[in-house]
């Protein structure tokens, strides 16, 4: 049962995000940082085959979505400290991070 | 860490993981905002060069083979652009961390134990200057 209902679940939200276009987009990209079952990917290819004029202008605009998400997490890892990152991922990848800044610096 | 940020940014997790990184490791904002827009920017504005590359033909491709194909230019991508980076040459992969760090890196990062010993280090010399004097 749950195999069955879990993708029409997903077509349903993908489609009702390609239906809003352009900000569906951003719309779809930012909470994809906070791992939204829906990725942007699977709207902004059929957005871009349907409107390959755009296909540039989707690009920028799910960027803009993504990168904005991404300024919150960099926003409260600034706030937080290691013991936010700590919070978010497991501590061994906190480890394999610091040893990269200690490598290579910030 | 720009280029890891520029190198995992295609990914949503290791994304997720350098964004909250880059604030906790003091990366500056402007940094972080250039490495984020060409790795994710690049991302999808290769799946978009791709749609225009393929074009009407992308309309008969199944999902999945088309999914297929943009998985495999980006993975090219990220790393061609991992690896042709001069030295170190494999600064984005991730793979060379248990390489030894700088130790300027190390003076620079380090904890209190690290400043406690330079001050101890310190301390003594102007001691010993001292009594030589």
């Amino acid at each position: 049962m749950v195999p069955t209902t879990l993708p029409e679940s997903f077509d349903l939200s993908r489609e009702c995000f390609l239906s809003l276009g352009a900000p569906g987009l951003f719309v779809v990209a930012f909470p994809e940082f906070f791992h939204l079952p829906v990725p942007p990917d699977p709207v902004l290819i059929p957005l871009s085959i349907a409107r390959p004029e755009f296909a540039l202008l989707y690009a920028v605009v799910a960027t803009a979505g993504s990168v904005s998400a991404g300024v919150i997490g960099y926003t409260v890892g600034r706030k937080g400290g290691r013991h936010a990152l700590e919070s978010r991922v497991a501590g061994e990848r906190t480890a394999r991070a610091e040893r990269y800044v200690e490598r290579y610096g910030p | 860490m720009t280029l890891g940020i520029g190198a995992k940014a295609p990914t949503p997790k290791g994304y997720e993981l350098l964004s909250v990184a880059s604030g906790a490791f003091g990366l500056d904002l402007r940094s972080y905002l250039l490495a984020s827009v060409a790795g994710r920017g690049g991302k999808y504005l290769l799946e978009a060069a791709l749609v225009l590359a393929v074009g009407k033909a992308a309309r008969t491709l199944t999902e999945v083979e088309l999914y297929t194909m943009i998985g495999v230019a980006t993975l090219v991508v990220v790393v061609a652009t991992s690896s042709g980076t001069g030295d170190p040459p494999t600064a984005g992969s991730g793979s060379s961390i248990d390489v030894p760090p700088v130790p300027a890196m190390i003076d620079a990062l380090d904890g209190p134990w690290m400043q406690t010993r330079h001050a101890t280090r310190v301390t003594g010399q102007t001691r010993r200057s001292g009594t030589v004097a």
